[in-house]
């Protein structure tokens, strides 16, 4: 393991494997110490050795004080086992849907996708506020309530679906 | 104006510009494109039925879209479930609940009614990269598909099929990172540019005003309100777009309700008093295709729900600040 | 994969929330930067408050890091800005013989003697560990010695080490982390263990 630490800082590893041991090194000390020696003992032979005690540590402790940063790019990669799709038909709720389904999935091919690709995600359940069975059904209900709720103000369209009939809620 | 003005104004409409005989040089490029769609539903008639997909539902509306020299006119008529219907005139809304024999006035805002999901195209490019996919046919129309790739992890990309000659809207797609297809709405029938009369846009319900019950409280409710509580980190090209307080079941206090916006995406920010059921929840979780995050902070509960990835909701959610004590 | 990309998988993780990556590029970098600056601010307190503090800045403006120039070159662009600041903010100027860029910054001779900077303490501190590194190198096994040097001085790759070694790469790679642990090995006492002080 050590040796593939040695071999990382190198960039003479993988770039997919390299992937998975610096997630290693993140979960173990040693790992990281490890990490750390190495480059020591290559900037003591570059004689580019300043090196003051306990700086590392000071700097760690302040990068755990500062809010995490997220900047993360975007990544676009096609899901490889599906259930969906052959969930989708047999699950549609209604003639209608089942019609309708068909032909938004057959269609795809205009739009880019292949069918085999496209799971259309929405019909593996049949009724949208199915939780995961971990949810008692008052939280559920509370889920759902907040979901409405965050639908009536969602740019990407307002549906006929959120106007719901007891007054109370919403306003 | 008067909440009966809705019904009484007579319509006529005007046929598209550049439909039938006329000539429109069409755009060469994505972003011509989404102008034009952004465009098109103030100055097209249109009247069709379309699906919308989400969430595991899908529900078909019929709709019906005029537009003359005092602005757009529009009826909504849900073909699944309960019946339901909205009357629109530009920002004044009447919903329709024959269920319960009501009738709710209300005012736009911010929302928007497929097909007119596009507007302040400038503010989309700082978050999107518009590209050009391919040509299509959707419900008898050949159309144009645009691409809006995202730019960063903070959001998921859309798709756009423009309709070519005026380039209305046919069919639009919001794709998760694992090339799902999150949400998507598109026409299955659409006639264009006939002139639609008075009646096709009344409610048909309109004769039975007089016996339901009238709920005005979406017009009371004071349009904006600020709370105070500020999102310290908002991730690249979010803006608050809306926040009020509103009453939910179960709950004795009101809920502060944000709503962040990148003007494709949107994120709901739910403030409240902790109370017995939100604090079994804490972290992300994913629920159909919405991603929710709870979290607890100075003794409130916080819900954060949106249709981006869990990135968004996580910055947006742990970097809420309290209000200032009022003096 | 060259050092930019092992910089760059550091720097996309980090983007994604990962701070131990962060942790990691700090490990790399702390001591090359702590350098740099030494030619901008002599007192070796000051230049460990403006190493830490440009090592933040540059966390915080990770978003903005899109990947168009390599990592260290940004980073030493931040720890020049930082260190230029901070003499602003303490009334001086920086030596007029410091008007430079990052890309010299890595140009800089590495035989650069700082002992007119250092404290007593952390001088002897780098000096020891100067002296450790380079009695271990000396009593390292031929092969092991000329791996690493070939590796750390003359920056050659595996496989060019190969083929001046005459052997195959499994063998370089295996010297190379052979070598660094021998070395590491006497300088652990000299840092304290993990527990009682993260070096």
């Amino acid at each position: 393991m050590k040796q593939e630490i040695s071999a990382l800082m190198d960039g003479e590893i993988d770039a997919r494997a390299a992937g998975g041991l610096i997630q290693q090194v993140a979960h173990d000390k040693e790992l990281e110490d490890c990490w750390a020696a190495y480059h020591l003992i290559g900037d003591a032979l570059h004689e580019a050795c300043i090196h003051r005690a306990g700086l590392q540590a000071k700097i760690y402790a302040r990068l755990a004080a500062e809010p995490t940063v997220l900047a993360p790019k975007p990544r676009r990669t096609w899901a490889t086992t599906r259930r969906g799709r052959r969930m989708s038909l047999a699950a549609a709720a209604s003639v209608v849907a089942v019609s309708i389904a068909v032909w938004m999935v057959d269609r795809d091919h205009g739009s880019g996708f292949n069918t085999a690709q496209i799971t259309p995600a929405q019909f593996s359940s049949p009724d949208p506020s199915l939780l995961q069975p971990a949810f008692a059904p008052a939280v559920a209900a509370e889920m759902n309530e907040y979901l409405q709720a965050h639908q009536e103000y969602s740019p990407s369209g307002y549906q006929l679906t959120t106007l719901r009939t007891n007054g109370a809620a919403g306003r | 104006m008067s909440q009966r003005g809705l019904v009484v104004l007579l319509l006529v409409l005007v046929p598209a510009s550049g439909f039938a005989a006329e000539q429109v040089s069409r755009p060469q490029d994505a972003l011509g494109w989404l102008n034009l769609m952004a465009e098109a539903p103030s100055k097209v008639a249109f009247s069709g039925t379309y699906v919308h997909q989400y969430g595991g539902r899908m529900e078909s509306s019929r709709v019906t879209h005029a537009v003359d020299g005092t602005g757009e006119y529009e009826k909504l008529v849900s073909l699944d479930g309960p019946a339901r219907e909205i009357v629109r005139k530009n920002d004044d809304i009447v919903c329709y609940l024959p269920d319960a024999k009501l009738m709710k006035y209300d005012r736009k805002r911010a929302r928007k009614f497929f097909p007119a999901l596009l507007s302040n195209v400038p503010d989309l490019l700082e978050n999107y990269s518009p590209k050009l996919g391919p040509m299509d046919r959707v419900a008898g129309f050949d159309c144009q598909w645009v691409y809006l790739e995202a730019k960063d992890g903070f959001r998921f990309d859309h798709r756009f099929c423009a309709e070519l000659a005026a380039g209305l809207l046919l069919r639009s797609m919001m794709i998760s990172d694992k090339m799902e297809v999150l949400e998507q709405f598109g026409f299955t029938q659409l006639s264009m540019g006939s002139l639609i009369t008075r009646e096709q846009i009344k409610s048909d319900y309109a004769d039975q005003q007089s016996a339901w019950q009238a709920d005005n409280s979406a017009l009371r409710d004071s349009p904006r309100m600020d709370s105070g509580w500020l999102v310290k980190s908002l991730p690249s090209g979010f803006k608050k777009a809306w926040e009020m307080k509103r009453m939910m079941s179960g709950k004795s206090q009101p809920v502060v309700h944000q709503v962040y916006s990148d003007g494709l995406a949107s994120v709901s920010v739910f403030i409240e008093s902790p109370q017995a059921s939100t604090a079994a929840i804490a972290g992300p979780v994913r629920q159909g295709n919405y991603n929710f995050f709870f979290r607890s902070f100075q003794n409130h509960a916080i819900t954060v729900i949106g249709e981006v990835p869990q990135a968004s909701l996580q910055m947006i959610g742990n970097s809420l600040s309290e209000p200032m004590p009022q003096k | 994969m060259s050092d930019r990309e092992i910089d760059q998988q550091l720097v996309e993780r980090a983007q994604r929330g990962d701070k131990k990556a962060f942790e990691m590029l700090v490990a790399k970098y702390q001591r090359k930067l702590s350098r740099l600056l030494s030619r901008l601010i002599r007192d070796p307190a000051e230049i460990e408050d403006v190493t830490q503090e440009a090592f933040i800045k540059a966390y915080r403006a990770l978003p903005a890091f899109r990947g168009d120039s390599a990592f260290y070159t940004w980073l030493y662009r931040i720890g020049i800005n930082t260190a230029k600041n901070y003499l602003v903010a303490m009334g001086r100027r920086a030596p007029t013989s410091t008007e430079y860029d990052s890309e010299e910054a890595e140009s800089f001779d590495d035989a650069y003697q700082l002992r007119d900077i250092n404290t007593p303490e952390s001088e002897l501190l780098t000096k020891q560990i100067a002296q450790t590194v380079n009695e271990s190198m000396a009593l390292l096994p031929e092969e092991l010695r000329t791996a690493i040097t070939l590796r750390e001085i003359e920056g050659l790759s595996y496989e060019e080490i190969a083929e001046i070694m005459n052997c195959p790469i499994g063998t370089v790679r295996s010297r190379i982390f052979r070598a660094r642990e021998a070395i590491a090995e006497k300088l652990r006492p000299l840092l304290g263990t993990a527990k009682d002080r993260r070096w």
